[in-house]
């Protein structure tokens, strides 16, 4: 994985990257300048406060007071289930899940450790394009009480579809990751 | 009602139940689909690592779609969510479209917008509706009390186009109100199911899953269905996430599909039921409120 990270943030100049990447964090907190009241109403509806201690609001703040590089480091970026309730809710229709999702992205963009499962995940899409083969389930015949293992053949269905030519899909991806993560002027 | 199926990776790889049970009642209810060849991954967790290569992902998917010339349905909330999205994106940013086209392009494939993408939610509610469903039913399930579960994605984000309210969704309680049932308003209603979290918080994620199961079971309800693969994997094993807040869990979790292919007589392992971890055997041989209290 260190490799891929390497590779994802190595593939433009990091001058440019750097550019780009201020230019999309200004924009967006130019955004919530205008627009969050600090109101807390996303902080009050969020699933991962109770459980994880996310308080969306203080994201919103601390990013709008420039603790850019502090968020970039933290881990409370990756407690957001990203449920969108905050997008829903926000009477300003400024979405904290929205900052959330752009600092985890130019986190791995500046190759910080990505989370193991989001790694696992990421590894084999670039594997096979799915996120993992064909398991096989455990079938309890709810007509004769038999067990045994099943697969999509002994369901009836037809074969998983995937990317007919792998290699052609992996190179793809793997230029789509490698690009920039907006464009110049969006 | 003839669909290009885009199923995504759960059900493709895991889910198997929910699509034997979605193919045998909505075929029979009169939807067609054509299977894609080629699909990959919708692309929902690299949008968190690299937004551009989420796009590409969802507009690969859609692309190969839209060569059948028909909308897209989709039975997962996350696959919803995550083509809408980036459908709202590429129809709005012709810039954006353009690169992403131009990664499409080494394997033919051209987004072009087309297609509009739907859910399992609109198909079954809206397309097939109230009167098709009930003719299909050769038992109701009078007096059993359902929680519907919606799912995150299933209702939100509105902004990138909305099947039903993203704060009073109404169309699952419907759909179970149509089979006789009944859907009480419960307090944990919009709660989410978990799943997201396993990618970092596996503990946290089954705890939200527990306390929903928990407290549906205490608030005397006496079933769950869902509509999405991860929401009913999450909801479903109750060893795991009854272990893990310290519970006894026993609720038949079970999709929608499922409840709809009993009431229309279907045979359970049709429907893929035995798949189930949940007691869902006692909604196979419900006999009402009467048989099911003595």
């Amino acid at each position: 994985m260190a490799k891929l990270v390497d590779q994802m943030s190595s593939a433009e100049s990091t001058k440019d990257v750097y550019r780009l990447e201020q230019k999309m964090l200004q924009q967006m907190q130019e955004q919530i300048t205008d627009q969050c009241l600090q109101c807390v109403k996303c902080t009050a509806g969020c699933p991962a406060m109770k459980l994880l201690e996310l308080h969306p609001h203080e994201v919103m703040a601390l990013f709008n007071l420039g603790f850019t590089e502090e968020l970039l480091k933290s881990d409370v970026i990756w407690t957001c289930i990203t449920c969108f309730k905050c997008k829903e809710r926000c009477p300003q229709k400024v979405a904290p899940v929205d900052v959330i999702l752009l600092l985890r992205s130019i986190a791995v963009q500046r190759g910080m450790p990505l989370p193991a499962g989001f790694a696992g995940v990421l590894q084999a899409l670039m594997d096979k394009g799915i996120i993992q083969e064909p398991v096989e389930v455990l079938l309890k015949s709810v007509n004769t009480g038999k067990k045994k293992f099943t697969d999509r053949k002994g369901c009836g269905l037809p074969d998983a579809s995937r990317p007919k030519d792998v290699e052609k899909f992996k190179d793809a991806f793997m230029n789509a990751l490698t690009q920039a993560l907006a464009e110049e002027g969006a | 009602m003839k669909y290009a199926l885009y199923l995504g990776c759960a059900i493709t790889t895991e889910a198997y139940s929910y699509e034997m049970s979605a193919r045998e009642t909505l075929t029979r209810l009169g939807a067609e689909f054509v299977d894609l060849p080629g699909y990959s991954c919708c692309g929902v967790t690299v949008r968190s690592i690299n937004p551009f290569a989420f796009l590409y992902l969802a507009a690969r998917n859609i692309a190969i779609a839209e060569t059948t010339g028909l909308d897209i349905m989709t039975f997962c909330t996350g696959c919803r969510m995550t083509l809408l999205e980036a459908k709202h994106v590429l129809d709005h940013n012709a810039k954006m479209r353009e690169r992403v086209n131009a990664v499409l392009a080494s394997e033919g494939l051209e987004y072009k917008g087309t297609s509009k993408i739907k859910h399992i939610l609109e198909l079954l509610h809206d397309d097939i509706g109230k009167e098709r469903i009930q003719n299909a039913l050769v038992r109701t399930f009078n007096g059993l009390k359902v929680a519907p579960h919606y799912g995150c994605h299933a209702i939100r984000p509105s902004a990138v186009g909305a099947q039903d309210d993203a704060e009073n969704p109404q169309k699952l309680d419907d759909l179970i109100r149509w089979l006789g049932a009944e859907a009480p308003r419960y307090p944990q209603k919009l709660d989410c199911c978990g799943a997201p979290l396993l990618l970092k918080n596996d503990n946290a994620g089954f705890t939200m899953a527990g306390q929903k199961v928990k407290a549906i079971q205490e608030g005397g309800l006496q079933a769950m269905v869902t509509i999405c693969p991860s929401c009913q994997k999450m909801l479903d094993t109750q060893d795991i996430c009854g272990r893990t807040i310290g519970a006894n869990l026993s609720l038949p979790v079970l999709y929608y599909t499922q409840l709809l292919g009993l009431a229309m007589g279907i045979d359970p392992d049709k429907l893929g039921l035995g798949m189930n971890v949940s007691p869902v055997k006692q909604l196979v041989e419900w006999k009402g409120p009467a048989a099911a209290s003595a």
